[in-house]
């Protein structure tokens, strides 16, 4: 009789010397032959023979079986499974209270699972089964007479040496380098003669071309210098346009049949442009060159990205979770570890607003059309700046009217009315186009960019200003004019603007240089609208170069120097509309400051709405102003930093407790489910900044032990910073769920107790106490699991713990 | 009998007063005359005069963190420590371990 089991191995350092020797002791135990077969390296070893044990290259997450043959197998399988199940705890770090902790979902652990940890790259959640994209050339099979191979290998050598020239004459510097470096491999004599002599040898020629590269990029990848390993990708490159010429089809060629998860070693962005969007349901990568440039278009299309070369064997078609927020990777997820994700997303998709809360419109800021729809996916209630420059960049001539007409017109259809904002090409000696010549300047951010030179080249702006308002019929479309001083620079853009259309549109300025807010009065009477440029305008206030890390400082964001001018600019904007897009908007310590100082609409990075919209809800319009003025007489960036520390507007109007702080009936299957939703929920009613490191807190006070006290109650609490304010959440649950308490008894009450822990907060604490106290009394425990609906517990709250 | 008792867990923000509350109860509805120090995050409450030293019988150490002050109680000759967890739980019975 021979029998298996299959199972991912679950230690983090591998099969290494001590569990191979505890391993070897359990297996010597039963008299059936008994043997580890780990899939990914494609070892098998006796489980008696502890050096080839170690043989097996055995590492986290590795596919592997236990083989059993003869008397007990069964009996042998079984105890092997629980050794598992020991030796996994055994080497377990210590419940981990630190950073690191709130990463791994908990869930997983619970189920006894494997992940990968990998760096998160674009944010975002896909599962689906892995497509392996192929990590090395084909097998070309045998070539024909050398003489022959040899002449073909000098044409595709010829025909590919001139597309590179050919491509090399334009295009973005770095592009330029890249093709340099391989034209450079062309003409390396050592690789030619090496070339020739396999070919001699009677090697075809692609099989030559494939086994030299790939020596090659062996040796670059195991370089220490990270340099040297990304040129192993630009060889890659090579590779792909030599074998497409000698055999006619494209070896890197990536097919998805349907939805998957992509896994490579290294993807191209033209690769991954190549591909079906739809169907990259998320993106496991290596690393590798044009990670970057890949990772900018995976968060442009919100394809979840994760990269992490462990992850890399897992197998053709096994179903994978992608979390790119939390850069995991998981093989063959566990059905809990969806119902884990889905409290998640539940809790984030953002709640309405209570009456007296603070109004603050948030948009999006997006660099390309395919950033629309994710945007409003995540709540935007408008783009509210759409740079148009990347359109423009990385070409060597500009976009043609059509080109960008469908480009405009995808954004607005994908806000279904909702109003775009469209800033006009800001481009100049800072971002400069091969196709727009410039003289030289010594200082390019003081130089000719933005608006000041449409006066000076008007066909290129002109063809803009036609394409927008031919795709201003299908939605709210707004015009943004960049850099603006002067209220003669909005009339030329309005005279170019009518010369190009009889479409009028609303024409804004974006308020960036310190001149445009002093002169704002003025201008404001020209323009419909007005946009804070505060990236700009702060590089312009403080002379301090964005880029240069010597003189700008973070800092600036909040120096009173800049509060005082947005506050100026708040009271000149004259009653036009007005917001603020640039990185300000996306910190949400500096929320309650541009609350306070009048803002009431924002446009930031898609992927800060969800934290902005979270901090929003938990803030009082009466002490964000009261802050605002503190900041606006403060004398140092410093001292403001102190007001926002002192969380003087963060005290949501609610008090202790809210009714959506009470959760009746839920249906959570384990105690990491209801922990989760507790933590999710009090962070979506702004009461938690972030809802992870929350949820460790409540985690590491259980770890003391948990917190049941019997009768079916639970009280996890916790005094920790994570909780921004004091709260007291009662959550009844359906079916009762184990608590991992001594005693063994389940748990389908519970309630959560959380604290920032902050001086002077007696007040709460006593209030905790006195609820404490209150639990002891058998009668309290029965009206509290008998209690019809929020509003009775919350009543039983206020006349039996809050009011006393 | 007079019995003192002094509760303390990790956070000092729940199970310190559930166990007070609980030993408070049981103790009365045993007969005792029971008074609880608590020691958690609001400080030290309740706490023991000089008298309710001198005239206790027992002293119950319910705590899972070092209590401060111990050195009041060099005289008493009844000390129990238990967890704070069996003071929640199991209360009618540490008293029985006293009496």
């Amino acid at each position: 009789m021979s029998l298996e089991r299959p199972f991912r191995f679950p230690l983090a350092q591998g099969l290494h010397a001590r569990p191979a020797a505890q391993l070897r002791a359990r297996a010597l135990a039963h008299p059936a032959r008994l043997r580890l077969a780990n899939d990914r390296s494609g070892r098998t070893a006796e489980l008696g023979n502890l050096l080839s044990l170690l043989a097996t290259d055995t590492r986290m997450g590795d596919p592997c079986r236990f083989l059993a043959e003869g008397p007990g197998a069964a009996e042998a399988l079984a105890d092997l499974a629980a050794f598992l199940a020991e030796v996994l705890e055994d080497d377990l770090p210590e419940p981990d209270t630190g950073a690191a902790g709130p990463a791994i979902p908990r869930i997983l652990a619970r189920a006894g699972r494997a992940c990968f940890e990998g760096l998160p790259i674009a944010p975002g959640l896909g599962t689906g089964p892995a497509v392996l994209a192929r990590t090395r050339w084909p097998d070309p099979g045998p070539g024909g007479p050398p003489a022959a191979e040899a002449l073909a290998l000098r044409r595709a050598l010829a025909r590919v040496q001139g597309a590179l020239a050919r491509e090399a004459g334009h295009g973005p510097a770095e592009r330029r380098a890249i093709l340099a470096a391989q034209e450079a491999m062309l003409q390396d004599q050592d690789w030619a003669s090496g070339l020739a002599a396999a070919i001699a040898a009677g090697q075809g020629a692609p099989a030559a071309v494939a086994a030299s590269l790939t020596r090659a990029m062996a040796g670059l990848r195991a370089s220490e210098n990270p340099y040297l390993r990304d040129r192993a990708l630009d060889l890659r490159d090579l590779g792909d346009r030599l074998l497409t010429e000698l055999t006619g089809a494209d070896p890197g060629g990536i097919t998805l049949a349907g939805p998957a998860v992509l896994v490579a070693a290294e993807l191209t962005p033209s690769r991954l442009l190549g591909l079906d969007r739809a169907k990259v349901l998320g993106l496991v990568l290596a690393g590798g060159a044009g990670t970057s440039h890949t990772a900018i278009l995976a968060r442009s299309f919100g394809i979840p990205c994760v990269v992490c070369p462990e992850a890399l064997r897992v197998a053709e078609g096994e179903t994978l979770t992608v979390d790119g927020d939390r850069g995991l990777v998981v093989p063959d997820p566990p059905p809990e570890l969806a119902a884990y994700y889905r409290i998640e997303a539940t809790e984030r998709r953002g709640r309405p607003a209570g009456p007296g809360a603070l109004a603050m419109a948030l948009h999006a800021n997006i660099l390309m059309p395919q950033e629309a729809a994710p945007a409003f996916a995540a709540g935007a209630e408008g783009i509210g700046l759409f740079r148009t420059e990347m359109l423009f960049m990385d070409r060597p001539g500009p976009p043609s009217e059509e080109e960008q007409y469908q480009a405009y017109r995808q954004v607005l259809e994908a806000a279904g009315g909702r109003p775009v904002v469209l800033r006009l090409l800001d481009v100049g000696g800072d971002k400069p186009l091969p196709y727009l010549p410039l003289a030289p300047e010594a200082n390019p951010f003081l130089g000719v960019r933005g608006v000041r030179w449409y006066g000076r080249q008007p066909g290129l702006i002109a063809t803009q200003l036609r394409a927008a308002a031919r795709a201003a019929r299908h939605g709210q479309l707004r015009l943004l004019i960049p850099m603006v001083t002067g209220v003669e620079e909005i009339r030329l853009v309005r005279g170019l603007l009518a010369d190009a259309t009889r479409t009028p549109l609303p024409v804004g300025i974006m308020v960036e240089v310190p001149a445009a807010a002093m002169n704002l009065p003025a201008l404001a009477r020209e323009a419909d609208f007005l946009s804070v440029g505060s990236n700009d305008l702060v590089q312009y206030l403080f002379a301090a170069d964005r880029g240069d890390a010597r003189v700008a400082r973070p800092e600036h964001a909040w120096h009173p120097a800049t509060l005082r001018i947005l506050a100026r600019i708040v009271a000149d904007a004259q009653g036009r509309p007005l917001s603020l897009c640039g990185e300000l908007a996306g910190q949400t310590a500096m929320l309650p400051l541009l609350a306070g100082l009048g803002f009431t609409s924002l446009s930031l990075a898609p992927g800060g709405l969800a934290a902005a919209r979270r901090t929003l809800a938990a803030l009082d319009p009466g002490r964000c102003r009261e802050l605002a003025e503190r900041a606006l007489a403060a004398e140092s960036a410093d001292a403001v930093a102190a007001l926002l520390a002192q969380g003087a507007a963060g005290i949501p109007a609610g008090g202790l407790t809210d009714p959506d702080l009470v959760l009746l009936d839920q249906a959570c299957a384990s105690k990491e489910e209801a922990l989760k939703l507790l933590a999710e929920r009090l962070a979506a009613l702004g009461r938690a900044r972030d809802p992870l490191a929350l949820e460790a807190a409540f985690w590491a006070r259980e770890a003391s032990y948990p917190t049941g006290v019997g009768f079916g109650f639970a009280v996890p609490h916790c005094k920790d910073p994570a909780a921004t304010t004091p709260s007291l959440a009662v959550l009844r649950l359906r079916q009762p769920v184990d608590w991992g308490a001594a005693d063994g008894q389940p748990v389908d009450m519970l309630v959560l107790l959380a604290t920032p822990g902050a001086e002077g907060d007696a007040t709460h604490l006593r209030v905790f106490a006195r609820l404490a106290r209150k639990l002891m009394d058998p009668t309290f425990r029965t009206e509290l699991r008998r209690a019809p609906g929020p509003a009775s517990i919350l009543a039983l709250l206020h006349q039996q713990v809050l009011a006393p | 009998m007079k019995i003192l008792a002094i509760t303390s867990c990790p956070t000092g923000i729940a199970h310190t007063y559930m166990a007070a509350e609980s030993l408070e109860r049981t103790g009365a509805a045993l007969g005792h005359q029971v008074k609880v120090e608590t020691q958690g995050a609001m400080g030290v409450e309740n706490r023991f005069t000089a008298q309710d030293i001198a005239e206790a019988d027992a002293l119950i150490l319910a705590a899972d963190v070092p209590v401060q002050g111990r050195d009041r109680f060099l005289g008493l000759a009844r000390i129990l420590e238990v967890p704070v967890q069996q003071a929640i739980r199991n209360p009618a019975e540490i008293f029985r371990r006293l009496t």
